[in-house]
């Protein structure tokens, strides 16, 4: 690496945010290049002055945002409390879907010595209920699978 | 992911939303208002911001990632309004700089004043990757999502904008630039 490409990295450098093999190279090249070691101190010099600057700049904004961010917790508090019930009554839509699978799992089972026709028709209730249970899902993703 | 902070946002609550404005408003709007120099325009975007990230919270994986994600926002927002006003070029005129309080100015330390004239007279892709970094203090792979620009080039212009206002404060800031302009 020269000066020049180590000078570009040195920020991130500073930061951490090189990978292990670049940061070793920097390290190297600093350790003797008393150049690059010069532009290292005055980046961080400049940070510091940088954030002092922004320090020393009033922000001063108006009542209205202020208000805005409060208009807007609200309005959260507001879509958090409609979706309460919501979201309790898909819960309890899964757990039922759950508990019919489970009992379909155990009428298949209990089948096992029925006969072939009766079993049939089981596996085939299960499927069709397994079908209806994922269309809303499937209908509500299709848009989106179709872009991937 | 537990997130607290994300939850209690979602849930409205007034002292964390009271909070997060709190902790980010000042950079983002010196931020905003360092692309348009307009006090006004700069709430209004950062206001727009604040709603967008209402609408958005809920795609929001973790409330670490809030910050960047205003900023991003608040990009875009600058430069649609850019856009609108057709403008020719994104510099600061000596007017927009004007916007970070001149009355102030004058209680300010004389080295501040020169750090910030200095900063807001960078061009713009320099001046945003400067403010970003170092305001905003956000990393080369969130500046490269919210700019749409490779880390790499980020890295260059941030190097040639250091060197940039090296150069300028050099003679304001004699005691604190020393001159190595022999290494480069």
């Amino acid at each position: 690496m020269d000066c020049q490409e180590v000078q570009i990295e040195l920020d991130a450098w500073l930061t951490g945010e090189l990978d292990k093999e670049s940061a070793e190279a920097v390290q190297a090249h600093l350790d003797g290049c008393p150049q690059c070691r010069q532009f290292a101190s005055d980046l961080e010099d400049l940070r510091a002055q940088i954030l002092a600057a922004e320090a020393g700049c009033p922000v001063q904004m108006g009542s209205d945002i202020k208000a805005a961010i409060q208009q807007i917790a609200a309005e959260q508090r507001r879509i958090h409390q409609a979706a309460q019930p919501q979201a309790r009554r898909r819960r309890w839509g899964e757990r039922l879907i759950w508990a019919a699978y489970g009992l379909l799992g155990l009428a298949l089972l209990s089948t096992l010595d029925a006969p072939a026709a009766l079993r049939l028709f089981t596996v085939g209730l299960t499927l069709n209920l397994a079908g209806l249970a994922v269309a809303p899902f499937v209908l509500k993703n299709h848009r989106k699978w179709s872009q991937i | 992911m537990n997130d607290q902070r994300l939850d209690k946002l979602i849930q409205g609550d007034s002292g964390a939303w009271q909070d997060l404005y709190m902790e980010i408003s000042p950079g983002l709007f010196r931020f905003v208002l360092s692309r348009v120099g307009d006090r006004h325009a700069a709430q209004d975007i950062m206001q727009e911001g604040f709603y967008r990230l209402a609408k958005n919270l809920r795609q929001i994986r973790d409330s670490s990632s809030i910050k960047s994600w205003l900023y991003s926002t608040c990009y875009r927002l600058t430069v649609d309004w850019h856009r609108q006003r057709d403008a020719s070029s994104t510099d600061l005129t000596l007017e927009d700089r004007s916007a970070f309080d001149p009355e102030e100015a004058a209680v300010r330390h004389e080295q501040d004043q020169a750090v910030l004239d200095a900063v807001l007279s960078l061009s713009e892709p320099h001046r945003t990757v400067v403010l970003l970094r170092i305001w905003g203090g956000l990393s080369y792979s969130e500046i490269a999502e919210i700019t749409g620009l490779s880390e790499g080039t980020l890295r260059s212009q941030f190097y040639w904008a250091v060197r940039k206002l090296r150069q300028m404060l050099r003679s304001h800031c004699s005691g604190l630039w020393k001159d190595v302009s022999s290494s480069e």
